[in-house]
């Protein structure tokens, strides 16, 4: 694609900032696909954040964070029996219905995740990870709002701080969206989402900005400074501490006031994740695969999410034949 | 074209002076109109040429023949968006017909405040789409909606969650299209039952026809023309349908409503499929035209009849 694509060189911007050796090497290496830097990325996510609603915590007893899926799925039953209406918090974006798949196979097995997902490999997508994942997904929406129709999970947030529903499994932009929403750092508990081998499994989701190539000269002189604001440590200070996210540059400081402990610990899970090969790119945020294969998974994930007939072993078939056919 | 020039001249006026001063309103009517058809051909033709090319995220040249229409038309989205435009194109051109044609002629009545009501139910067409599918799926979801007022009354037992139920998500599309465009139906069908000479009817009353046989035998038969139009503008509507699906139920639950022109921009500008996007497109307009031709072609005898003898 990228032959067709004409845009900017930023190498030479990019070695005058010193800006690569700041960069997780994965994330680097997604934003020069032919060796060469052509988008700057601003910011990190991880799409398999769990955010614990206090009330909902209080109603269940519990005040440990769930480290594996069992934990998590004691956890549930615990809230279900002490009134938590809802354990899980959702939405019905398409989006949504990804993040319960990939939270649930990268939490299983980050090996399988990278091998089916992002490699596409024929045997890793019939694994017995990839049904175990589709088992754990019918659990997590046995525990979800079926009432949401096309509405994001904003919706749900209210309910969910209230102690409603209880846990969310989202980005950290779902801070940000809180914190604007006028509620307080005590109403929840942001955690790396479960991970069986009890490492954190970190789901890359980072928004950048493509650089395309422009003749007037005003114009590449503004792409110049963009480059610069895009990759200013105070910039991505500023940015991340709106939106809930960590900034790109591993090199900022995130103990002083302004970060959350949400922020700390994701920034954390990503120095674990990287160490233990655990961080992997998000499917259902379009970094895993080309858009086209992306959203042929997605049909799969949101129909079984929205139809509790379809089996694990039917939804295995069914994801392995869309990957096949949009090949 | 021809209604308008001839309310323009008037008689007794000299030929030169009448085609300047019609001037103006050639400029108004042919330069809008040209560009307009100049765009609406000139895009037509070069969705055509996309669709026969190898383009994915970006235009590009080549030629691929119908391997993207085969694509598309073995795709379980197309065959499911199919499978709705049916029933949603049926469902809804015969629905709001017969709402639009039993609101006309009850406030053909002669009722008083006819004027307050008739605003009340045109004014749903002032609304944009998005904004009529965001109110529906506020009151259409059981949890928040009309389910949760009444469970709220006391009636517990009470279900309506079409908007989360997959096979019966597609009518609450209906509904809101319908709740959209009825008033339309209804304004064309009253202006037509207030054009049915008084004579008439009133002969047929001498005759001692009560007013359902009036309305039946009489009456109705003369609005053959509107309901016509009525039918092709609303097919016309349900084929294109988008925004309306996009905003209420954006193709779910999961894939459950999908429609043609959810599948194009989702094949276009989500999946960067251009090609695949740009054939699903030719394939609405073919939808389209099967629809338009025959139209036009009855049209064309009306005309010919009417003049011919």
């Amino acid at each position: 694609m990228v032959e067709d694509c004409p845009t900017v060189d930023l190498d030479a911007v990019v070695a005058a900032a010193g800006y690569e050796k700041v960069v997780a090497p994965d994330l680097a290496k997604l934003h020069k696909p032919e060796g060469r830097w052509i988008a700057l990325p601003l910011q990190i996510y991880s799409t398999n954040m769990l955010f614990l609603s206090k009330r909902a915590m209080d109603k269940a007893k519990a005040d440990k964070i769930p480290v594996t899926w069992a934990d998590f799925n004691d956890l549930a039953e615990k809230m279900k029996a002490g009134g938590v209406t809802f354990p899980v918090a959702n939405g019905g974006t398409r989006a949504d219905d990804g993040q319960k798949f990939e939270a649930s196979l990268a939490g299983i097995s980050p090996i399988a995740y990278r091998a089916a997902i992002m490699n596409l490999d024929k045997k890793a997508l019939e694994g017995p990870e990839i049904k175990a994942a589709f088992e754990q997904m019918r659990k997590i929406t046995n525990w979800m709002d079926p009432n949401v129709g096309a509405q994001p999970y904003a919706t749900n947030l209210k309910r969910f701080v209230d102690g409603d529903m209880g846990m969310m499994i989202m980005g950290g932009w779902a801070q940000g969206v809180l914190r604007n929403a006028g509620f307080k750092f005590d109403d929840f508990v942001i955690a790396p989402g479960p991970s069986d081998n009890g490492k954190p499994v970190f789901l890359l989701n980072a928004d950048a900005f493509i650089f395309w190539q422009r003749k007037e000269p005003d114009l590449q002189a503004g792409q110049a400074l963009m480059a610069q604001l895009v990759m200013d440590p105070a910039i991505q200070t500023m940015y991340s501490q709106i939106t809930g996210s960590i900034p790109v540059r591993t090199d900022v400081d995130l103990s002083g006031e302004g970060w959350s402990d949400g922020q700390r610990r994701t920034a954390a899970a990503l120095k674990d994740a990287v160490a233990n090969n655990q961080a992997v790119l998000s499917l259902a945020h379009n970094m895993a695969q080309e858009n086209g294969l992306t959203a042929a998974m997605i049909d799969v994930f949101t129909e079984y999410v929205k139809n509790k007939t379809i089996t694990p072993d039917q939804a295995v078939t069914r994801l392995a034949e869309a990957v096949e056919g949009s090949r | 074209m021809t209604d308008v020039a001839s309310t323009a001249t008037r008689p007794g006026r000299p030929a030169i002076s009448g085609v300047v001063g019609r001037l103006p309103e050639y400029l108004m009517i042919w330069v809008p109109l040209l560009l307009s058809a100049a765009h609406l051909i000139s895009f037509s033709l070069w969705t055509i040429w996309i669709s026969f090319t190898p383009s994915t995220l970006v235009p590009v040249s080549g030629w691929v023949g119908l391997r993207n229409y085969n694509a598309v038309m073995a795709s379980r989205n197309w065959h499911i968006a199919f499978d709705n435009l049916l029933l949603f194109g049926t469902a809804f051109v015969l629905l709001s017909l017969i709402t639009g044609l039993a609101l006309a002629i009850l406030l053909d009545q002669r009722i008083r405040g006819e004027n307050v009501l008739r605003t009340i139910f045109l004014y749903p067409l002032a609304v944009s789409f998005v904004v009529t599918g965001t109110v529906w799926s506020w009151l259409l979801n059981p949890g928040i909606g009309i389910q949760k007022l009444v469970h709220d009354l006391g009636w517990t037992s009470f279900r309506f969650d079409w908007l989360v139920d997959r096979d019966m998500a597609i009518w609450t599309i209906v509904i809101a299209a319908i709740w959209q465009s009825s008033g339309f139906a209804m304004a064309l069908f009253l202006a037509g039952l207030r054009s049915v000479d008084a004579d008439i009817i009133k002969a047929a009353q001498i005759d001692g026809a009560g007013p359902v046989r009036t309305y039946w035998r009489v009456i109705l038969p003369t609005l053959w023309p509107i309901t016509i139009t009525v039918v092709v503008v609303q097919l016309q509507f349900a084929i294109s349908a988008f925004d309306l699906v996009r905003a209420l139920t954006n193709g779910g639950p999961g894939i459950a409503t999908q429609l043609p022109a959810l599948v194009v921009y989702d094949l276009m500008f989500q999946r960067g499929q251009l090609g695949r996007g740009a054939a699903a497109a030719v394939l609405m307009l073919l939808i389209l035209l099967a629809v338009l031709l025959p139209y036009a072609a009855w049209r064309y005898f009306q005309r010919r009849r009417a003049t011919h003898g």
